[in-house]
């Protein structure tokens, strides 16, 4: 189990410290924890292949996403359209694997803002404490005063309706998350002798915050991360369902649902296959951050 | 305790503070001459600049939010552009429908949360707790509006037991409220069964056991009367959800619901709705939060307040 299981090894060690070899070692004995973790491993192999169509997408549709042809309005499934079409005579398979792109580029955007700013913020108050402490998060407990999709409704509400705006509310309800994580991990890293000593021998707060407790909190961000990669799905789909995010003729996989919903009782296809591709790209998204919360932090396993 | 509760509730000060600033923005980032919006395209200059300043619009920014909280705080949130109702009555009318779907759907995720949740601990690695926690993996995967829409495809149009949408009878409420807490009895079902593994695993479980107590009165009694203080906060936490939820699921089921209000609204460009409604919602999950935090102190008695 080594070191990653001691207090040492985790939010506690300096990084710097531990030798290149040492770093493999531990990378070695995470990838082990891994491993075993079935739902894990199922997780990461969603995760790539929904990673893996959405770069290849162009490559691997059959039809025009986005051309209408009334003629062959609402087939079934088989034959030349293998999920069928849908009520415009748009293939669905082709629009559900140009909308596995739409999706993870919004949430990979929506994520990557919430996680640097979050961080950033959540550092900045935990390291520097006092008045700016207070106003960061009095600030952050707002974002948190409307839950879940909620906050990126209100956000929809101020900015208006569209799809670069569903990116910007998805990443402001991200953020509290991450500026708590990285405030409470700032907190109890700041107060360790090395931190004193950087400080100490002049090195500028930047620099301690960016090599010595960034370091620190990569493990936890990264998990929370992969989190919220399912949530961000879920939310950019649901928003597009409401009406309030991607508008038509965009493929994307929430709209596709809003736009079948007329049909759903006499063609059930229409709306079944888009789903269960945002069912399985959550799916994995969350089972690889169960696992990788599994390995990179061994005390929490049940 | 009681300095506690006092305490805690001057934090939601500062909170709805914010929110209502927030709130106030939304008519400040509408692109267009708000004034234009309620007198409509054909209104005159002078009509325009009469509900100009009849809305406030031609005092300063600051002095219009005081207005707006001092309307807001007496209830008046002005009339809906839609529907040219007052505000507060057009979301008056809706509150009882969410609260009742929120309600039934707490209390189904609450009971199938933590059932799953016992019978997955006690049955560690069991082929009944993989099950269970593969189910709450689902669960917690599945958008609800797709859940909402297989349901309803399911058990209305094909082997209609329920009714498709809309309000009326206990039937209308059972498909809305089992979509709307699938998740939050995933997520219970998760923590309980964590919680409960903790509990199991300790000293004065065994001694019950060992001196030969049912295993159904040590498992419900003493295991989980205490694996549920620590699922409190996340139940607790499940109402904020779930109130957020009934936005999407209102809107599947044609739940004339506040969720359902609010979306139309923000469609609609009807701004005042839009404010009152989310003004609610933040006042109701602040609260509700509130509440869990007092409850959590009540039931666990060890744990202290500053």
């Amino acid at each position: 189990m080594m070191d990653i299981a001691s207090p040492q090894g985790r939010v506690a060690t300096p990084n710097h410290s531990s030798s290149r070899s040492a770093r493999w070692e531990r990378f070695w004995v995470i990838l082990r924890q891994f491993r075993r973790n079935r739902g894990g491993v199922a997780g990461l192999l969603i995760v790539g292949g929904f990673i893996l169509v959405a770069i290849l997408a162009e490559s691997l549709v059959l039809h025009d996403p986005v051309k209408q042809n009334l003629a062959v309005a609402l087939r079934s499934p088989g034959g030349a359209y293998l999920l069928g079409t849908d009520e415009l005579g748009r293939d669905i398979l082709s629009r559900i694997i140009m909308g596995a792109r739409v999706s993870l580029l919004m949430s990979v955007a929506a994520v990557a803002a919430a996680s640097i700013v979050g961080t950033f913020l959540g550092g900045v108050a935990g390291y520097f404490g006092g008045r700016l402490d207070q106003v960061i998060m009095r600030t952050i407990d707002v974002l948190l005063a409307l839950p879940g999709i909620l906050l990126a409704i209100t956000i929809i509400a101020v900015l208006g309706v569209g799809l670069i705006n569903v990116v910007v509310a998805i990443a402001i309800s991200g953020i509290p998350v991450f500026a708590r994580l990285s405030r409470a991990a700032t907190l109890t890293v700041k107060e360790n002798e090395y931190i004193q000593a950087a400080r100490a021998l002049g090195m500028p707060e930047r620099r301690i915050l960016a090599n010595h407790i960034l370091p620190n909190i990569l493990a936890p961000l990264l998990v929370q991360c992969t989190l919220l990669m399912a949530t961000a799905i879920l939310t950019a789909s649901s928003l597009s369902f409401l009406g309030l995010g991607a508008q038509p003729p965009t493929p994307e996989w929430g709209a596709m649902l809003s736009s079948g919903r007329t049909y759903l009782t006499s063609r059930p296809h229409v709306g079944t296959s888009p789903g269960i591709a945002v069912v399985l790209a959550v799916l994995g998204f969350n089972l690889l951050g169960d696992g990788l919360r599994d390995a990179l932090d061994p005390r929490l396993k049940q | 305790m009681t300095r506690y509760i006092l305490n805690r509730m001057a934090t939601l000060i500062p909170v709805l503070f914010g929110v209502s600033v927030i709130v106030f923005s939304i008519l400040k980032f509408v692109p267009g001459d708000p004034a234009l919006q309620v007198g409509g395209l054909d209104a005159s200059p002078e009509d325009l600049a009469a509900i100009r300043q009849q809305l406030g619009l031609d005092r300063p920014v600051h002095v219009q939010y005081l207005y707006f909280v001092g309307n807001a705080l007496r209830g008046d949130f002005g009339k809906s552009i839609r529907s040219n109702r007052p505000v507060l009555e057009e979301m008056w009318s809706r509150i009882p429908n969410t609260v009742v779907l929120t309600a039934v759907a707490m209390i189904f995720a609450i009971l199938l949360g933590t059932g799953l949740g016992i019978l997955a601990a006690v049955r560690q690695y069991s082929l009944w707790d993989n099950l269970a926690m593969a189910t709450a993996m689902l669960g917690i995967s599945v958008p609800i509006f797709w859940l909402g829409l297989m349901l309803m495809l399911l058990f209305a149009v094909q082997l209609r037991w329920f009714p498709t949408a809309g309000t009326g009878t206990a039937l209308h409420l059972v498909l809305p409220a089992l979509t709307l807490g699938a998740a939050s009895a995933a997520i219970i079902a998760r923590q309980v069964r964590s919680a409960m593994l903790e509990v199991l695993r300790q000293d004065y479980v065994r001694t019950a056991r060992a001196k030969g107590l049912k295993p159904r009165k040590v498992i419900l009694r003493h295991a989980l009367t205490n694996a549920l203080i620590p699922a409190v906060t996340i139940i607790g936490l499940q109402f904020g959800y779930l109130l957020a939820g009934a936005v999407v699921t209102e809107t599947v089921f044609a739940w004339p619901g506040v969720g359902r209000l609010l979306v139309d609204a923000i469609k609609f460009r009807d701004f005042p709705v839009v404010q009152a409604t989310i003004l609610w919602l933040a006042l109701i999950f602040s609260t509700v939060n509130l509440a869990v935090d007092v409850l959590y102190g009540y039931l666990d008695p060890r744990i202290k307040y500053q």
